[in-house]
């Protein structure tokens, strides 16, 4: 984005992006705990951030044309999946499972929390710029 | 949409959890059967697990992401437990009787580890649910 109320938001948006993304990776974790086989998997957020700024957000919703004159609008991945790696370190089970429940729990709960203290950050500034707009001592067109 | 995807994955898990947990109550149910309609000895049923392609409210699937599916119930292989009982009308020549090959401490491990693994899916679809709230309220 590159209008000035959007470039105070724009980092909020990325990091509830990469939140996000990092919360479906863990469920599919959580998910897969009794898969024989399944790797535990994880996000590098500091990568999902990065991509999650570069690429603007996703576009999961199509719009079709059959004019030239009409709009269209594309598909768009954000390129987070690109910052999904195996988790390291981890001991797998005899059916090759290597899906720590107690550790994607925790990562899970850490997370989410982590993603509510961006979304109310998200709303101070959306405050704060609300503020700034009014202006001061003339609230309600006094 | 980020958290149905999330939501859908904790419910592929759940239900998948459910068919492990129909399979050990089958298992607990049978354990000291003889025979079933077909006249051979109860096996025990085990579902089998495979991750899957995860998808978000009907749309494409979701790069680096997997929900899980069940992908069949397997038969146990296992022996029959043969019981020696030899006035059982059910009885071999040597007067042992084949019962099913269900392990009671086995499908107790199974009901345990299935359980745990619902309420740990169950935790995560509410996580999302109280997420998704959070950012509606931003």
């Amino acid at each position: 984005m590159t209008s000035l109320l959007g470039a105070a938001l724009d980092f909020y948006r990325g990091a509830l992006d990469a939140r996000a993304y990092r919360q479906q990776v863990l469920a599919g974790d959580i998910a897969n705990a009794s898969t024989p086989g399944f790797k535990a998997v994880d996000v590098n957020f500091k990568r999902a951030l990065a991509l999650a700024e570069k690429h603007g957000p996703p576009n999961s919703l199509l719009l079709r044309v059959d004019n030239s004159r009409q709009i269209e609008a594309a598909g768009k991945s954000n390129g987070l999946g690109s910052a999904v790696e195996y988790q390291r370190g981890v001991s797998a089970s005899l059916d090759g499972n290597t899906v720590d429940m107690d550790r994607e729990q925790v990562q899970s709960g850490e997370n989410g929390v982590a993603y509510e203290a961006a979304a109310s950050f998200l709303g101070g500034q959306v405050n704060l710029l609300l503020t700034a707009i009014r202006g001061n001592g003339t609230r309600g067109g006094g | 949409m980020g958290f149905s995807t999330m939501m859908n994955v904790a419910a592929t898990g759940m239900a998948a959890q459910g068919a492990r947990l129909t399979a050990v109550s089958s298992n607990l149910a049978n354990a000291d059967s003889i025979v079933n309609s077909s006249g051979t000895p109860y096996r025990a049923r085990e579902v089998v697990l495979a991750a899957a392609p995860a998808h978000g409210g009907g749309g494409p699937a979701q790069q680096g992401m997997a929900g899980v599916r069940v992908l069949g119930i397997v038969a146990s292989s296992k022996a029959p437990r043969e019981v020696y009982d030899p006035g059982s009308s059910f009885a071999n020549a040597k007067g042992y009787v084949k019962e099913s090959n269900v392990s009671p401490v086995d499908a107790m491990v199974n009901m345990i580890t299935a359980s745990k693994a619902y309420k740990a899916d169950l935790q995560t679809f509410d996580l999302g649910k109280t997420l998704a709230l959070k950012t509606l309220t931003v």
